[in-house]
């Protein structure tokens, strides 16, 4: 930055002060003449050529002031004009006048008069008036006021004399004028002194306080670059203007650091062409350190008399400190909002009325565009989002009444999801609670992956259980037959020893039974790893011709017990593995038949379907022995057989439960446990989607 | 039960172990009867002497299975130990399984001993035999 060199060129405003003061002769007096050297030189020059004695007397008579230099006067020396004067020596202004002492000298005499007001008298002389007796020539002798001495005055005409003396008159009556003016300056200098007093001491009032505030006024005259600034202002930008209070504009315009001068120039033209208010903040470097400093300006454009602007009246303050502070916090504030948009979670900051004062960027979603940092239209959280009022179990609201952070999770509707909701209570210094901010995640994510997780684990669990049952039941009834075959083998062989044959054919067919009984078992273990593993693709089965496919296969069955199969209602068309879906059908209606009893009016098993909570739900029911209810739970579960002295090993319904839940539905029993009321199974099938049109 | 006939019930669904441990029984000498119920509806009417066992006595031995059909096993179990004069019967599970689960609730039903037969014959004869020696010549049970 180049240092600039203020111009302090003086002022030409003098003249307005002119017609702005009255002016005030009384307050003349002769002294003031003396101050004008030039008019004095005149008269010398003029005294010289002449060769007269030239001095001043004031209005009493008393001479004052030899011009000349050669005259002495007496102390009794007094000069009073004539009454005549005038009409003595026929000239205006100019008068002879007679010594006191001596009748026969006389002087010249003119007045400098201002205003009507004698100021003193300028005499010419002394003279020794000789009437001639050779009619107008007459001789004037110049003579020093002790008339009769040595010296011999000089002698001219009397015409000479009346030249010098009209000359004189001339001179005397331009110092008049001089005089006048210089009075006039005088009485106003006088006046400006006792104003400046006055206007110091308000001045330097001012001046302390303007100090203290760092502000300074100014007034900037458009028309011809004048600047008028206060003491205050010249400390703010550090320049001391030598001999008065101004710099011209431009000089200031060019502390102004380039990148605002613009900016400055056109607040200032705006303001100018509406003759209206300006504000600008602007950076300027002082002229006296050369420091950046921030410079407030607030000011309006005055007008003139003609309605054209004409200067621009201003404050000025220094706000460089609260402007870095301002920065500082701007920087501050920038930073916090950067942080906060850039965490994905929504984050919300409330007064006690739940508006929502401010938001991150993920927040807009639900607390709607505060973007500007303002929610200037004051909306309670859950207006912005269409609510009529606060959620239940308002975290927010829990904030405000305990003073402590408070958490929730919830599935949101408005966002659709499940979220993590925490609130944090802010406070001021003086402890009191102001804000609550509110921080929203959304945790569907971990709640997908939670009940995922779940769900593994009770499936993990019901399949360990399995596993144990599985593992229980295969030592248990693997054992039991062995402990059969090994015991009556090892009883048969005693009873040969002892020659005992009777029972040996009834031992050797337990032994028998077993074995057989291991067999059978041996196989449903086969049966049941293979359900699970071997699917064969899905394909759409109309489960009515498949019932009838069973009712088939079942015929022998059926009509040895002579059970009806009434299909009650259309059955929907599923889409399935085709014989293992057969199996669920089969294994159920066997079962069924298995335990049907004899009821009253002879075996029956009621086929249909229904739909519930959108749940296509097939049933098969018997009016059989029934099943207790505390054995519901249990008939699914691997080899739980009912009754160890019915046929079959007890896995058909756990291989009916797997081929369900494979096909993704479930299974469940419904008895009483009454002889006669029987049993109904019911199990979810999965509809092929486009049954309508397949059926 | 001096002089009186020695009596044991039998619980067992498995006829054809019921029949291995009788035989078993028989050659202990000292038994006079050995009542075999399939199942633990029976059990229980056998013990309160209801329907069919309407007036038989009491035995003075419980041979336990597990695994029944109706009524559980252990649920016989349950019902004997907590019937006041019942629970005075030395009851003993015998059953195939040598889970500790079925271990664990048998002792928490009051059994007074848990049996897992053995596959081999002869261990499961000597079981038997030192059994019924402990329970019904050692053992001094209330009168």
């Amino acid at each position: 930055m180049d240092k600039i060199k203020p111009d302090f060129s003086p002022p030409e405003y003098l003249r307005d002060i002119e017609n702005r003061h009255e002016f005030d002769a009384s307050a003349l007096n002769f002294g003031h003449l003396f101050d004008f050297r030039e008019t004095k030189k005149i008269l010398e020059r003029f005294c010289h050529a002449n060769a007269v004695s030239c001095f001043f007397i004031n209005p009493d008579g008393r001479p004052i002031k030899s011009l000349t230099g050669v005259l002495k006067f007496n102390d009794d020396f007094v000069l009073k004009p004539p009454e005549d004067a005038e009409a003595t020596l026929g000239e205006k202004n100019f008068f002879s006048v007679i010594c006191s002492g001596n009748p026969n000298v006389s002087y010249g005499v003119t007045t400098i008069s201002v205003q009507g007001k004698i100021l003193a008298y300028v005499a010419v002389g002394p003279v020794v008036l000789n009437n001639h007796p050779e009619g107008e020539r007459f001789d004037v002798s110049l003579c020093d006021d002790k008339c009769g001495s040595e010296n011999i005055p000089a002698k001219i005409t009397q015409a000479e004399f009346s030249s010098i003396c009209s000359n004189l008159s001339l001179i005397a009556e331009q110092m008049s004028l001089f005089a006048e003016q210089k009075m006039l300056y005088s009485s106003l200098f006088v006046k400006e002194r006792k104003n400046e007093a006055v206007l110091r001491g308000v001045k330097e009032r001012l001046s302390r306080s303007q100090e203290a505030a760092r502000v300074g006024s100014v007034e900037v005259y458009l028309d011809n670059d004048v600047l008028w600034g206060s003491d205050g202002f010249f400390k703010l930008i550090g320049v001391t203007p030598d001999g008065g209070s101004f710099i011209n504009y431009t000089a200031f315009c060019s502390l102004i650091i380039p990148e605002d001068r613009q900016r400055h120039n056109e607040v200032i033209n705006k303001a100018t062409a509406s003759l209206g208010q300006l504000q600008d903040v602007f950076r300027i470097r002082r002229a006296d350190n050369n420091e950046e400093r921030y410079l407030l300006s607030a000011g309006k454009i005055v007008s003139g008399p003609d309605g054209k602007a004409k200067k621009i009246v201003a404050i000025i303050q220094d706000i460089t400190e609260r402007k870095k502070i301002g920065l500082q916090l701007e920087n501050t504030s920038r930073l916090l909002n950067s942080t906060l948009n850039a965490i994905p979670d929504i984050i919300g900051i409330f007064d006690d009325n739940f508006h929502v004062i401010d938001t991150n960027i993920a927040g807009r979603v639900l607390f709607g565009n505060t973007a500007d940092g303002k929610n200037t239209k004051r909306i309670r959280c859950y207006e912005s989002s269409g609510m009529v009022q606060k959620c239940t179990n308002c975290i927010v609201e829990q904030v405000y009444q305990s003073g402590e952070p408070a958490n929730l999770e919830v599935f949101d509707k408005r966002l659709n999801c499940w979220v993590d909701k925490r609130a944090y209570p802010v406070f001021d210094k003086g402890g009191n609670l102001t804000n609550v901010i509110e921080h929203i995640r959304d945790i569907s994510d971990r709640k997908t992956t939670e009940e995922e997780r779940e769900n593994l684990i009770s499936e993990l669990r019901d399949k360990n259980a399995e596993l144990e049952r599985f593992n229980y039941t295969v030592s248990h009834d693997l054992k039991s037959p062995l402990v059969t075959i090994t015991g009556f083998s090892s009883v048969i062989e005693a009873e040969i020893k002892d020659g005992n044959y009777e029972e040996i054919a009834d031992f050797a067919k337990e032994i028998k039974l077993a074995s057989q009984r291991m067999a059978s078992f041996l196989d449903d273990l086969l049966e049941i790893s293979r359900i699970g593993r071997l699917t064969n693709p899905s394909e759409a089965i109309d489960l009515n011709l498949m019932v009838e496919e069973v009712k088939h296969m079942l015929m022998g069955v059926l009509a040895e017990k002579s059970i009806r199969v009434c299909v009650e209602t259309s059955l929907p068309v599923v889409m399935a593995d085709k014989s293992r879906f057969m199996e669920v059908f089969l294994n159920l209606i066997d079962n069924a038949a298995k335990y049907i009893g004899t009821p009253e009016n002879g075996g029956e098993i009621k086929i249909g379907s229904f739909v519930k909570d959108g749940k296509t739900v097939c049933y098969v029911k018997d009016n059989g022995i029934g099943i207790n209810r505390e054995a519901h739970k249990r008939i699914f579960h691997l080899f739980n057989q009912i009754d160890q002295t019915a046929k079959g090993s007890g896995v058909g319904l756990s291989i009916v439960k797997r081929i369900v839940e494979v096909h993704g539905g479930s299974i469940w029993v419904e008895s009483e446990g009454v002889a006669g009321k029987g049993t109904a199974f019911y199990f979810t099938v999965p509809v092929a989607q486009n049954e309508g049109e397949t059926k | 039960m001096k002089g009186e006939p020695v009596r044991i019930l039998l619980v067992e669904d498995n006829t054809a172990h019921a029949k291995l441990v009788m035989i078993n029984i028989k050659e202990y000498g000292i038994v006079n009867e050995v009542t075999h119920v399939t199942d633990g509806q029976a059990a229980l009417d056998y013990l309160y002497a209801k329907g069919e066992y309407e007036g038989v006595p009491s035995p003075h031995l419980v041979l336990l299975d597990l695994r029944l059909p109706k009524v559980d096993g252990l649920e016989v179990l349950s019902t004997i130990k907590n019937d006041e004069v019942l629970r005075k019967i030395p009851v003993v599970v015998l059953t195939t399984s040598t889970s500790e689960m079925d271990i664990g609730k048998a002792y928490d039903n009051h059994a007074n001993a848990y049996l897992a037969k053995p596959i081999d014959f002869e261990k499961f004869s000597n079981m038997l035999k030192s059994m019924g020696f402990f329970w019904l010549c050692w053992n001094v049970s209330p009168e």
